[in-house]
Parts: structure tokens; sequence; C-alpha cells
């Protein structure tokens, strides 16, 4: 990603995805949304920088928290509200709701609401590719909270003893619902552990930079492409949102800790890196968030919400 | 030909055919899986036969991922308590992707176990498993109880777009039979006897047991079920409204026959003429001394006593 342009583009794709996510939250207050959310506030560059060096025909898996990658992936917001509100347009018709969602468009082999299931399944459509000898490669988005899960760790070692084109995303936003890294395991160093133990190439990013995680993800992409083989890459950043919508107060979460990433908000982080390199204008800026406006409005109405 | 080899023919002539079928267990390669029923196959196609680490959660979910790009996945669990570690991939994922993706994706893999009851094993190696999970929607489940529905329901398995739960029994696999078509479609229930007195249905191992049964009392029409979900109420329909007296015999705590014994009750009530009676063994974790593993199962002094 070189040129000014490109760089616009992928600075409106993490605003898409903010703003849409913040479209959730009201829509969800106001009685519109059933069930429930996972939103991702603040992991608009991990799930944007992966999908920017991925391809069209690779695959992708993930958890329950996915609207960011899936608009990141290149799903509408008209789309991805059809299938949420529950009505058609949608890219899986609404037929089992948010964290059940499948495209062959997207080439999106499900989110799932399962923790960790996720994992294994994608070890298995990985072994198919290379089986195929198909030119995409599988990635999988995952918390760090999935690591825990006994499936994850066999899916690992089947990973690594095969060898299948699998690139593991973790997003590890420090919490697994309440439970801190801390709590969860007493050595939270995932890319180490798992190059330790698995034999798998690991790499741990700053994933609230967005032209990091696309640089890691081009390289690791290539490893998993040429190798036909597991990476993992682990993506260090902070989720604002609560665990899920219901979770407002996050009392989990100390004063301090929420401020300090604040500071390292990841689209906070672009503009200012853009408006240094003169890249981006405050007119400029105010032109992407009118775009954006349009396109919430369009997909209002296209889900026949005035 | 034994019910084993007439699996063994049957995977052979899959594998052979189809270059997407693929196998994985544990010992698959070395001792062939259970019944010896994938031998030779790990030379010929050697990247389709997999043995696997013991990891019966991830390796059913792997799977799932299989079936959804393009193959058509058979596991083993050589002991099919074993199958309770994938609950989650069976139940959650396999028997849920076609409906949750409206279509776009299936998930057909055949989860093939063994039930090895009777044989002193204990309680976590003796489950007729087909009682938990023949609630689950999506899910098919099938156990034969002869060489020749082996072998055609095992084909007709790679066939669907469900995910099957194929059930077979250790003591079912040195029988012997010949390889014939039935009249009827495979997934339907067999009328194995015909007879006008009183209607038995039964599958799987406890068919010995009432093939036995009927050489001691006349007028029985033995169906054997087959294909257990989904199960064919509409064979042991007409068969009731002819005989007026159903008896339902099972290996497990009587789960399948309650479901039985409700739809027979509510679709064809006034064919009745008698209460419905079940056959099934006491619900206790199943004991290991002899007479007691013994007077745990259906008995044929029961079996005959209910028909009479």
């Amino acid at each position: 990603m070189t040129t000014s342009e490109e760089k616009i583009d992928a600075l409106k794709k993490m605003i898409r995805i903010r703003r849409f996510e913040q479209l959730l939250e009201i829509l969800f207050k106001k009685g519109e949304i059933r069930g429930t959310l996972h939103l991702a506030e603040g992991q608009e560059a991990a799930a944007l920088g992966v999908n920017l060096a991925l391809n069209s025909d690779d695959i992708i898996t993930t958890g329950h928290r996915f609207d960011h990658i899936l608009i990141a992936r290149g799903v509408s917001m008209k789309e991805l509200l059809a299938d949420i509100i529950g009505v058609d347009g949608g890219i899986n018709n609404a037929a089992a709701g948010g964290m059940h969602l499948f495209s062959q468009k997207y080439n999106l082999y499900g989110t799932n609401g399962i923790v960790a299931a996720s994992i294994p399944i994608s070890v298995g459509i990985a072994w198919a590719q290379k089986q195929k000898k198909s030119a995409g490669i599988v990635a999988t988005f995952f918390g760090e909270g999935a690591t825990t899960e006994g499936s994850f760790h066999e899916a690992m070692n089947m990973a690594s003893v095969w060898g299948v084109p699998l690139l593991l995303v973790c997003e590890n936003n420090q919490y697994a619902q309440t439970t801190a890294l801390s709590v969860q395991s007493p050595n939270p160093d995932h890319a180490q552990k798992i190059k330790d133990m698995y034999k798998i190439e690991s790499a741990v990013i700053d994933g609230n930079d967005l032209e990091k995680v696309i640089a890691a993800t081009v390289e690791a992409r290539q490893y998993v492409e040429k190798r036909q083989r597991p990476f993992f890459l682990e993506l260090k950043t902070y989720r604002f949102s609560g665990h899920s919508i219901n979770d407002t107060k996050q009392t989990y979460k100390a004063e301090g800790e929420v401020n300090a990433w604040h500071q390292k908000d990841p689209i906070k982080q672009y503009v200012t890196k853009l408006m240094a390199e003169n890249t981006l204008t405050d007119e400029s800026e105010k032109q992407i968030e009118q775009e954006i406006l349009i396109e919430i409005n369009d997909a209002l109405k296209f889900v026949s919400i005035a | 030909m034994t019910y084993a080899q007439a699996l063994q023919k049957a995977m052979q002539e899959i594998m052979a055919a189809d270059g997407r079928i693929v196998i994985l267990g544990q010992d698959v390669r070395t001792w062939g899986g259970a019944g010896e029923i994938f031998l030779g196959l790990s030379e010929k196609y050697p990247d389709r036969v997999i043995d696997t680490p013991i990891a019966e959660l991830a390796t059913a979910d792997i799977a799932v991922g299989m079936a959804m790009n393009g193959f058509l996945p058979i596991i083993e669990h050589t002991f099919i308590d074993f199958s309770l570690h994938a609950a989650d991939a069976i139940i959650n994922q396999a028997a849920k992707i076609k409906a949750m993706s409206h279509g776009q994706f299936q998930s057909p893999v055949i989860f093939r176990g063994v039930i090895s009851s009777q044989r002193g094993y204990g309680p976590t190696h003796s489950q007729s498993i087909e009682e938990i999970f023949h609630s689950v929607p999506g899910l098919r489940i099938v156990y034969p109880s002869t060489p020749s529905d082996a072998y055609f329901l095992l084909k007709d398995a790679f066939t669907q777009s469900d995910p099957t739960l194929f059930i077979e029994h250790k003591l079912l696999h040195p029988i012997e039979g010949d390889i014939q078509d039935t009249p009827r479609g495979i997934q339907n229930a067999q009328v194995v006897n015909q007879g006008n007195r009183v209607t038995l249905v039964t599958y799987g191992r406890m068919r010995l047991l009432a093939e036995e049964a009927i050489k001691q009392v006349e007028g029985v029409e033995l169906i054997d079920l087959r294909t257990i979900s989904p199960l064919d109420y509409e064979t042991i329909i007409q068969s009731v409204q002819k005989t007026g007296r159903l008896v339902t015999l099972e290996e497990g705590f009587g789960s399948i026959g309650a479901e039985i014994a409700s739809e027979i009750a509510e679709k064809t009530f006034d064919s009745l003429k008698t209460p419905i009676q079940r056959i099934h063994s006491k619900k206790e974790v199943i004991p290991f001394r002899k007479e007691l593993e013994e007077g745990h199962y259906p008995s044929i002094e029961k079996l005959v006593g209910a028909l009479r």
C-alpha cells in the first residue's frame, strides 16, 4: 500500500468499521436488533490490516466477534445489516443470525458461535486447499481467549504435524469476556508458546498500527503459501467495546488502562500519520465521514429502518 | 461374507470410485480400522487414509472443514463412546452447517463408531450412543444389522448431504450374509418377517435377539429400522394398523422405543388392541461382572413374554 489514494481508502475502511459498529449499538438500544452483538471498537487496524493483505480467493473463518472483520473483508453495510436485523438482502439470508454467517461470495466459511470451534474446522478447510492444490490460503481469526480451549491445542498440533496452509490470526485484545490475560494462563506470550510447543512459526505485532499489520500479514501469507505450513500471527490490540452489548459497565477494566489504549487508538494513530505526511487534510477527513454517513443512510433504507 | 467384510468391500469400491473420500482415525493405516474395514487402503491411497493423533474433537471438526471444502470424510471412533469428545463438532457444527449457511455449504461427514457391549469392557466402552444423539436435527443415524444392510447403508451415506452417525456393533462383525439389495429403499425400515398378530420393531444388535424370539412365537411382524434418524414411522404405522399390537426392542435405555410408542399412540391409537410394550436395558451404569452384565440387557425370556 503505497499511494495516497490507497492510504485514504484504508483510513476510510477503518472509519467505516467504526461507524458501522456505532450504528449497531444505536440500533440495538432502539430494539431493532435481536440477540446480541460482540463489537470490536479499537480492533479496526487488526482486522483491516490482515484483510488488505489477503486475496479474494483466500478463505476466512471467524469466531463470534466478526463485524469488523467482515466489513474489512468487503461485505457491504447493507448486506451485513440485513443478516443482523433478520431480513432479506444479506449474505446468508438471515438464516441463523450474526454468529452463524456464511458466504460463498466472500469465501467466508463461517463465523462461529462456539469459541475455538472455527480453528480445527479451518485446519480441515486448509488441508483440502492443499490436497486440491488450490491457490487460496485459509485465514482464521480468533481472540486470545480461544487459545485456552482444548480443541485449539488439538488443532495446533495437527496443523503442524500435517502441514497445512493456515494463517492463524490471534487478536489479543487482552480479555476473554472479563478475564484478563494473567488469569487466563500462566504464560500469556502466545506467539512464543505456539512456536515452542507446536513448532509453528509465529510473530507478535502491534495490532493497532495498520501499516505494521499489513506488512506482517504480507510476510506471513507468503510463508503460508510457499511452505504450505501454518503461521501464528499475534496482533496486540484492545477492545473499547464490552465483551457483548450487555457488558456496558466493563468494571473489569482499570481506568488508566483504558485511557492508555485510547492514546493508541488505531484510527486516531493513522489520521495523525496521514496528516503529518500531508496525505490527509481536515477537509478530506470530513469528506470521508460524509461518505460513510451516506452509506449508513442507504443501509438503513435497505433494511427498511427510516 | 461377514458384516465386516461387507463394509470392507464397500470401502474398497468407494475409495476407488471417488477421490473425494478421506478416511481419518486412530491407527487406521496400521490396523485398518475396527473390523479391518480399511485394510489395504493406505497402500493404494496413501494421502487419503490419515492416522490421527488422539484428538477426537479436533479430528471431527477437521473433517467438517474438509467436507465444507469438497471432500467426503469418514471418521472412525473405534469405541463409539469416544465420539462424546466430539459432541460439539457433531451436534453444533456438522449437523447445523447446511441449515445455518442457507445451503451454501454442506458438512456430510460420516462418523463411524462401534458399540462394544457385552464383552466385559466396562461402562465407558459399551454404550448405545444413538440414544444420546437421536434428538439432534440435521444428523442422520443408521445402525445396520446385516452384512447387506451394512454394505448398502455405508455406500448410501456417502451420497447424503447431511452428516451420518454410522453405528455398528462388534458382535455383528462376524455374522454372515449375502449382499442383496432390499426391494424398498435402503433408508426405509425393513419388514424382515411378515405376521398378523404383533409388530416387533428393533434395530442393530438386538435384531439377533428378535430373530431368536420369532422362532419361538407365531405371527410376529419383525421390522428392522436400519435408519434411526430420520425414523420410518410410516412402515411401523402400517404394520400396527394390521396387527394391533406393538413391542419395541432396543439395547439402550428406551428413548428410541419411547419416541416410537408416542408416535404410534398419536397417529393410530385406535388400531391398538393392547398397550404398547418397550423392551430395553435397565437404566443403570453398565455393570462389569458377567452375570450382572447379562442381566442388564434385554433377555430372550422377557422378549418372548412380551410377544406372546
